[in-house]
């Protein structure tokens, strides 16, 4: 099947600044994908780029197989959708969803019949006669939402579109945005900073950075497998640790860290015996007992720095050197009898923590 | 804060009728003022055009006899035309200037904005006659605009009609009253951003399709303004024409101006004249505006 779109080696330059620094992508039909990043990782003027209202310094853009690097927006097979709806104030919101069809002189009959079915889609049914400015923010970006549906592009391009909503409303949006992708079998490309909503929605997230794709998996991969330190540390909470590999075996390597102790890890990479290397550990991997006299001398331990109750479960962190910590996420009844001050013992599966080589492209 | 939510406090402020009272309590030096400075000045000069003058007195009665010599008059009534065609052709140049630098500062240049809307509020300052005397050696006769075509060799001898024509007073007005068209149409693209553009680029419009559709409804409250304003006071002025204008330029406000003072004066007749010219310069911008919307409507 061919791509819904290709981005192939695009870079972008304003003036002396790199946005973007050779970027490959390859989106298939009917995915769902997010470019995650923070703020200037070039995330957006790849948006921008794909939509047509930048032109790459280099590279190409190809949707659908055609290559569109020099096709203005109007003529691309894409709409995008703004942080904030921008609905056209003079217009109701029947006649903005419709702005398109009109615009592409669709008999009324047909724009009626489609903008009733756009409506529905959003769940707005009933609102088209309504002025723009009495909608509530979350119905505005349903509107824009429909408005860029309406004339059905190949590919949804979305800006952030919930970043101004609070956050009820946003997780609900999420949901209701990921089942519409579903069932128009569309193809979105969504932007976000906020790395849940980026988990929850897409098929598979590019992870930006400094202008570059520092990874592109599935939501469960860039979890479990981030390819590098700096994706690690971008998504979700980890504990890094610098790290020397003393043994590996069997995709388990033997690892000494600042403290002496030697703990274990899984190894997607080969790296040699002596590397110096980052280990990564999520907090709800680690566990934390009670010391007990009976531990090898190469076992973890640490005292306690701060207990943190987050309702659900309690967040420790444990000083494992002196300027270490581990952070473990614990339920109730197993964060009983920790406070600040005590001696644990660290401990972790070796296949829940990973070896990540240290210079690992971000 | 954009004007959109200004407009939402405004709406929610009618809903409570205390506020309401309120809002009617702090107004109300502003009604007063209106009414003192605008209402009872209007009032009186309404009577006193149903009054008439007999030798150099002013005699007051209740007489339809200005109006009926008004109507009756073809002198007035061309004249009155010519006033009428005279500022809307100058508002009719005005407005898309204005409307064009607008955009430039609000979209082109948004950079250079604030110090572009100073020029244009310098010109302001400047004072009337000055710059329409600015006009004068700009347009005259050993002028700037002809010795510059002379010393290009566009032209043998001056050109006539620069100066003492409806041209040089059309080009005065525009140069006059521009920045009065400026002020309220930059200000009412406020409202429109750049994402407005980008999106109906992205859904498919382009270029006049994009300026009917979106940019002009979405200024219209300046435009409308700027149009109004424009018109009005060129349709209004009497002075421009009289510095720059010819024998074929004279204006309604000359003829009212003359009723006013000098030997011929006379007031009820004057005060008449200005209420028919009134009358006949709102009905026009009312109908020119509901014609805007109606060709911009979407």
């Amino acid at each position: 099947m061919i791509p819904a779109v290709e981005v192939l080696d695009v870079g972008k330059s304003f003036g002396p600044f790199v946005a973007l620094d050779s970027v490959n992508l390859v989106v298939h039909q009917n995915e769902f994908v997010s470019l995650l990043g923070a703020s200037g990782c070039g995330k957006t003027t790849l948006l921008r780029i794909i939509a047509g209202f930048e032109s790459p310094t280099r590279g190409q853009v190809k949707i659908a197989g055609e290559d569109v690097t020099a096709q203005p927006p109007h003529t691309r097979p894409t709409n995008i959708v703004f942080q904030r709806g921008a609905l056209f104030p003079h217009m109701s919101v029947r006649e903005n969803i419709g702005y398109s069809l009109k615009l592409r002189k669709w008999p009324k009959a047909r724009i009626d019949e489609q903008v009733d079915r756009m409506l529905a889609l959003v769940r707005l049914d009933g609102f088209g006669d309504r002025d723009p400015q009495k909608l509530s923010g979350g119905q505005v970006q349903r509107v824009a939402l429909a408005r860029a549906l309406a004339c059905e592009p190949r590919v949804l391009l979305l800006d952030e579109p919930m970043s101004a909503l609070d956050l009820k409303l946003r997780q609900q949006m999420q949901l209701e945005l990921r089942a519409l992708q579903r069932r128009l079998g569309a193809t979105f490309i969504f932007v976000t900073h906020d790395q849940t909503e980026a988990l929850v929605m897409s098929d598979r997230i590019a992870v930006m950075n400094g202008g570059r794709v520092a990874q592109f998996a599935t939501p469960r991969d860039i979890y479990r497998s981030p390819s590098s330190v700096f994706v690690s540390d971008f998504i979700g909470q980890t504990s890094l640790i610098p790290c020397e590999i003393v043994a590996a075996a069997n995709g388990i390597a033997a690892l000494r860290i600042a403290s002496g102790a030697i703990v274990q890890a899984s190894m997607a990479r080969g790296l040699p015996v002596g590397a110096k290397a980052v280990l990564s550990v999520r907090p709800e991997s680690v566990r934390l007992s009670a010391m007990t006299a009976t531990l090898p001398e190469a076992a973890l331990t640490g005292d306690i720095r701060d207990v943190i109750y987050l309702g659900p479960s309690t967040r420790v962190s444990v000083a494992i050197h002196p300027s270490l910590l581990v952070w473990a996420e614990l339920r109730d009844e197993e964060a009983v009898g920790l406070s600040p001050g005590v001696k644990v013992s660290v401990s972790w599966a070796p296949e829940a923590a990973l070896v990540i080589e240290e210079g690992a492209p971000s | 804060m954009t004007a959109g939510t200004a407009h939402i406090g405004m709406r929610e402020y009618g809903h409570d009728a205390r506020e309401a009272a309120r809002a009617a309590v702090m107004l109300s030096p502003a009604v007063l003022f209106y009414v003192i400075f605008f209402g009872v000045p209007m009032l009186s000069l309404l009577v006193l055009s149903f009054w008439h003058v007999e030798g150099f007195d002013i005699v007051a009665d209740f007489t339809g006899a200005n109006y009926q010599k008004i109507a009756s008059s073809g002198l007035y009534r061309d004249i009155l035309l010519r006033t009428i065609g005279l500022g809307l052709l100058t508002a009719a140049i005005t407005v898309p200037i204005a409307f064009t630098l607008s955009y430039l500062m609000r979209f082109v240049f948004p950079h250079k904005a604030q110090f572009i809307l100073q020029l244009v509020l310098v010109s302001l300052f400047s004072g009337y006659l000055v710059r329409i005397y600015a006009w004068r050696t700009i347009l005259g006769k050993q002028g700037l605009l002809n010795s510059a075509l002379q010393w290009l060799g566009a032209i043998d001898r001056p050109l006539e009609y620069l100066i003492y024509s409806n041209f040089a007073v059309i080009v005065t007005l525009t140069g006059l009253l521009l920045p009065l068209a400026v002020l309220p149409i930059y200000s009412s693209m406020a409202n429109i951003s750049r994402d407005h553009i980008e999106i109906a680029a992205d859904l498919g419009s382009r270029r006049l399709h994009l300026v009917r559709t979106v940019l002009i409804p979405m200024a219209l409250p300046g435009i409308r303004t700027g149009f109004a304003f424009t018109f009005l006071l060129a349709a209004g002025d009497f002075v421009t024409p009289s510095l720059v204008g010819g024998s074929q330029s004279i204006m309604i406000g000359n003829v009212i101006a003359d009723q006013f003072r000098g030997t011929g004066a006379n007031w009820p007749l004057g005060a008449a004249l200005a209420f028919v010219v009134m009358a006949a310069v709102m009905l026009i911008v009312i109908v020119i505006t509901h014609l805007i919307r109606r060709v911009t409507r979407w």
